[in-house]
């Protein structure tokens, strides 16, 4: 199932504080979004294993909005129905690639760190 | 492009708060309508989709709440930053405007600047002496000084004086309603140590429930027990002051234990005083004694002696005492053991006086003049606040176009007034920070001449910084006043069709008024000077039958040491001899009693007539003097002859009697060679009157009703009484002079106490100040504030003769002759220095009939003072317009019209 139920028990990811924002960021590269598209596309592409309500996007993306690094637009969707669309703005997009570059620097040394053979690490 | 940057530059207002929130919904619908939509396209049915939709969003009304709370936060944010960008503006507008007048400007702000500093300074005055209750005492506002009933000889009535006795204060104590009564004497000068060693202190002496009842807590050690001021002797034991435990004992905490020889005395230190604390007075206390435990406590009957009157008393209220009830009791205790208070008036009452005692009842010449000045020092403000006013409005109008302009863009009035308010600020702020820079360099003066033996605290009181934000948002909002409305009232179509040329009448008008405004205060200050320096000038000149510049008063308290009566006179001897060959001294002589310190009554009886005339200064009094006395002091021997050596203690009995006795007694005949008796016994011969001396000054006063003194030989005197030495120097009294007579003094006898050397210049010198005061104060505010009124006015005609270039230049080529050209602006000139005259002397006229108790011989309404102000307003005027009104009539016709 990719949009319905929420997901209980050991199956829903606690989120890490400010990953979020670089979830949705990650999302508008794709092109302007309202928040119901970002929602479902974050849903799609986590398998359902982000523990989140769809208000906690809004959050985010007046929270990005807030520092420039979003704007938003009033639009109409393919079905004729009104939505606040959101795009990356050019600061956005140097903070993403910024953001992500330390994300993945940062998981890479826990990474290798947590799997370390124990006996190895000792020798 | 970002949305805020736009808002900026529209100047869009920002949203409400509803606005905000209306948007969130409208997002959040779409939201949920979007999720429904792709939930049907599953399969779901309608409702059931619509449902599963809301509860993946969440609860609606939290997710608003929290995106509303967000979003203000960012709003406000974005509020405050864009007001300290409009403020920022505003400054830089205001330096600007500032920079294109600078001397203008400067001008502006000192004067400012002094305005506030001369109300700092005064205010922090007043405040001290009237407003704060004595600085160390705690719940102020329950003491009180005790106003008593004493027996008059004069009027055989009795007298409200705020001095009385150990007698009056012990039975005062028994009042039950005083939760507390104190007794304390005055600071007087002692002498600490012995020889060249010695040195002045000033000792006050206190009940032990003195600091008890203001509740000052010791910096150090103790104060002294009930048990150690109990009559007729009480321990000798001191408490010194802090600044003279700081000073003279280097602040060490050894100091308790120590003991202090005051004259002649031995006091063990058992405590120090709290920093500041002076009891009730503003002179600092370097030691503070037992009123028991002082030495002449020990010479009389002081605890039963009604009649000397040394100590004042305070009391503190029980709480919620009824105020008659305490003074019903306490009146009735003072009568009850005074019979000759009761018996002159059974109706006598005590008053219960502020503890603030500038507050009265009786005069206080340093608050009424501090007061006055502090008067003075808001009306130079004010005129200050005119020129800042003035400089406003000329820029509001040269701007009139600039801000019909901005008015027409649609930027808002309020923005404009806050451009005026921001750029008053600015200058008021500026004029502050100089004043109490100012204040701080100068503090030293204003406490010299304002009060001279008093310690003000000059850290700024709550009562000076609220005086101060008052007086700063005063000027603030008075200078902006006229121009704010000038601004607000500019109507955009006719501003922007009119040229500079036809600015109307109505601006002129204000400056106009403004400029008559300075003129009237700054007169009404001149003639204030000038009634000072009238004043001062007779005080000055009032003939004291000393002359108070060169002439010392030297004396030691050698029975303080136990010197008889032999050794005392040897002394004195010695010390004439000695004091002779100082240099600078012209002559020394010794006296019995001092003049305007300290007089002795006698007997007077002239053979043949029942009395003398009695006068109400009380006397006679008399005085016994050597040889060179009415030389050394500069008194005129108006007829017969001063003594000389031959008036020894066997030759014939001789007596010197001053002018007033001479006019009064023998109003019509010549005293000279009457036989008087001087004393009461029959058996001692009469003595012969051989001179008549000017009358002596007998108060420290410079105004004093006649008073009756007569003289005898110093070597004919009988009876007890210290000898003091008058020392004329050949010139004015310096400090070396005083320093090297107090010197050879001391090395006399190795056990002498301090010698006390002063000049009478100094003795009667605070008798001046108040005119002193006043002359120089007012003369100094009064020419700081007709410069600037003179500058307001040529500014006024220099902005007339530009402004109607084009009309001077039109009459010019028609004919008009330069004379006529330049009376236009003569006649203006002296139309608003006449408005201004007239009113500066017509409210001069009015106040200064208060001034009159603080003046000397003058009218308030002496014709001259006016006369002369008058006169030097008019010419300054007249001189100050001469210039513009050249540039009037060199107008060239041709260039004017061109021009336009």
């Amino acid at each position: 199932m990719t949009y319905g139920g929420r997901q209980t028990g050991s199956e829903a990811l606690p989120l890490l504080k400010g990953t979020v924002d670089l979830l949705v960021l990650k999302a508008l590269t794709l092109g302007p979004m309202h928040g119901f598209g970002i929602a479902l596309w974050l849903e799609e592409h986590s398998s359902g294993t982000l523990n989140m309500d769809d208000s906690a996007t809004y959050q985010v993306l007046h929270r990005l909005e807030s520092k420039d690094l979003v704007s938003a637009e009033w639009g109409v969707t393919e079905n004729n129905r009104k939505a606040r669309y959101y795009r990356l703005t050019a600061a956005g997009r140097k903070h993403l690639r910024a953001e992500t570059e330390m994300w993945l620097r940062y998981t890479r040394s826990v990474t290798s760190i947590l799997t370390l053979d124990p006996r190895a690490a000792r020798a | 492009m970002n949305r805020d940057f736009l808002r900026r530059l529209f100047r869009i207002r920002p949203r409400t708060r509803d606005e905000i929130e209306a948007e969130f919904r409208e997002e959040i619908e779409a939201h949920v309508a979007l999720a429904t939509d792709y939930l049907v396209r599953r399969g779901l049915p309608a409702d059931e989709a619509r449902r599963l939709a809301e509860a993946r969003f969440g609860e609606i009304n939290r997710a608003v709440r929290d995106l509303v709370k967000s979003a203000q936060i960012r709003e406000h944010s974005v509020q405050r930053r864009e007001w300290w960008d409009s403020f920022g503006q505003n400054v830089r507008v205001a330096l600007r405007q500032m920079r294109r007048t600078p001397a203008l400007t400067c001008a502006i702000t000192a004067s400012l600047a002094i305005g506030i500093g001369a109300n700092l300074a005064m205010f922090q005055v007043v405040d001290r002496l009237l407003l704060s209750p004595p600085p160390g005492v705690t719940h102020a506002d329950a003491v009180r000084r005790l106003i008593l009933p004493e027996y008059n000889f004069f009027t055989r009535g009795t007298s409200q004086i705020a001095t009385t006795n150990y007698a009056t204060y012990a039975d005062l104590r028994a009042v039950h309603r005083f939760a507390r009564v104190a007794a304390f004497g005055f600071p007087s000068d002692a002498s600490l140590g012995r020889g060249s060693e010695a040195s002045a202190i000033t000792t006050t002496a206190a009940s032990a429930s003195f600091f008890d009842l203001l509740g000052v807590q010791p910096y150090l050690g103790r104060f002294y027990s009930e048990r150690e001021d109990t009559p007729p002797a009480g321990s000798p034991v001191a408490v010194v002051g802090y600044g003279y435990w700081k000073r003279a004992l280097g602040g060490a905490s050894g100091a308790i234990g120590r003991t202090l020889l005051i004259d002649g005395k031995s006091y063990t230190i058992i405590g120090v005083a709290p920093p500041r604390f002076n009891g009730l007075d503003v002179t600092p206390v370097d030691v503070w004694l037992p009123l028991t435990g002082q030495s002449f406590a020990f010479d009389a009957d002081y605890l039963t002696d009604r009649g000397s009157l040394w100590l004042q008393v305070v009391a503190r209220l029980a709480p919620h005492v009824d105020e008659r009830a305490v003074v019903a009791e306490a009146s009735a205790a003072v009568l009850r053991n005074n019979e000759s208070v009761s018996k002159a008036n059974p109706h006598a009452r005590v008053e219960l006086a502020s503890i603030i005692a500038a507050r009265g009842p009786g005069t206080h010449p340093d608050a009424t003049v501090a007061l006055w000045l502090l008067g003075v020092s808001a009306a130079v403000l004010l005129i200050a606040c005119a020129n800042v006013t003035t400089l406003l409005l000329t820029r509001a109008v040269q701007r009139r176009q600039e801000i019909a302009i901005r008015l027409a863009l649609g930027v808002s009035r309020w923005r404009l007034l806050q451009q005026l308010l921001v750029e008053a600020a600015a200058i008021v702020v500026v004029a502050a920070i100089a004043a109490f820079i100012g204040a701080e360099l100068t503090r030293g003066i204003v406490e010299r001449l304002l009060v001279p033996n008093g310690a003000i605290d000059y850290t700024l009181s709550s009562h000076s910084a609220i005086m101060m934000g008052i007086a700063m948002l005063t000027v603030i909002g008075v200078a902006t006043l006229a121009p704010s409305l000038h601004a607000l009232g500019v109507d955009v179509s006719s501003a922007l069709k009119e040229s500079s040329r036809s600015v109307s009448d109505s601006r002129l008008r204000i400056r106009g008024a403004l400029l008559i405004f300075q003129v009237a205060l700054s007169v009404m200050l001149l003639v204030g000077a000038g009634l000072f320096v009238q004043s001062l000038r007779n005080a000055e000149g009032t003939r004291l039958g000393i002359d108070a510049d060169r002439v010392l008063l030297a004396q030691v308290d050698l029975t303080a040491v136990g010197m008889d009566s032999l050794r005392t006179s040897a002394f004195w001897d010695e010390a004439v001899r000695r004091v002779t060959r100082v240099p600078h001294v012209a002559s020394a002589s010794l006296s019995i009693a001092v003049p305007m310190m300290f007089s002795m009554a006698g007997t007077f009886i002239v053979p043949g007539r029942d009395s003398i005339p009695k006068l109400e200064t009380g006397g006679p009094y008399k005085n016994g003097v050597d040889a060179h006395y009415f030389s050394t002091i500069g008194a005129r021997i108006l007829r017969g002859r001063a003594f000389t050596a031959g008036d020894t203690r066997g030759s014939a009995k001789v007596v010197v009697i001053n002018e007033s006795m001479a006019r009064q007694i023998w109003p019509n005949a010549n005293p000279i060679g009457a036989c008087v008796r001087i004393y009461r016994a029959d058996t001692i011969p009469c003595a012969t009157i051989v001179g008549v001396v000017e009358d002596i000054h007998h108060h420290q006063q410079i105004r004093e009703g006649a008073t009756f003194q007569y003289y005898v030989p110093y070597s004919q005197w009988i009876g007890g009484g210290s000898a003091a030495m008058l020392v004329r120097l050949d010139g004015p009294a310096r400090g070396s002079t005083i320093a090297s007579v107090r010197r050879t003094l001391q090395a006399i006898s190795p056990d002498t106490p301090f010698p006390e050397v002063v000049s009478y210049a100094d003795i009667i010198d605070p008798q001046l100040r108040p005119w002193k005061l006043g002359a120089s104060m007012f003369s100094a505010f009064g020419a700081l504030a007709f410069v600037v009124s003179v500058v307001g006015l040529y500014g006024l005609l220099s902005y007339l003769v530009t402004q109607r270039r084009y009309e001077l230049g039109i009459r010019a080529a028609l004919g008009a002759q330069a004379g006529r050209l330049m009376s236009l602006v003569l006649g203006k000139a002296l139309a608003l220095i006449a408005i201004g005259l007239t009113v500066g002397l017509a409210l001069a006229a009015a106040l200064s009939q208060r001034l009159a108790p603080l003046l000397l011989d003058v009218s308030p309404h002496d014709w001259h003072v006016y006369g002369w102000t008058a006169a030097l307003a008019a010419l300054a005027g007249l001189a100050t317009a001469v210039l513009p009104a050249r540039r009037a009539a060199s107008v060239a016709p041709i260039e004017a019209l061109r021009s336009q």
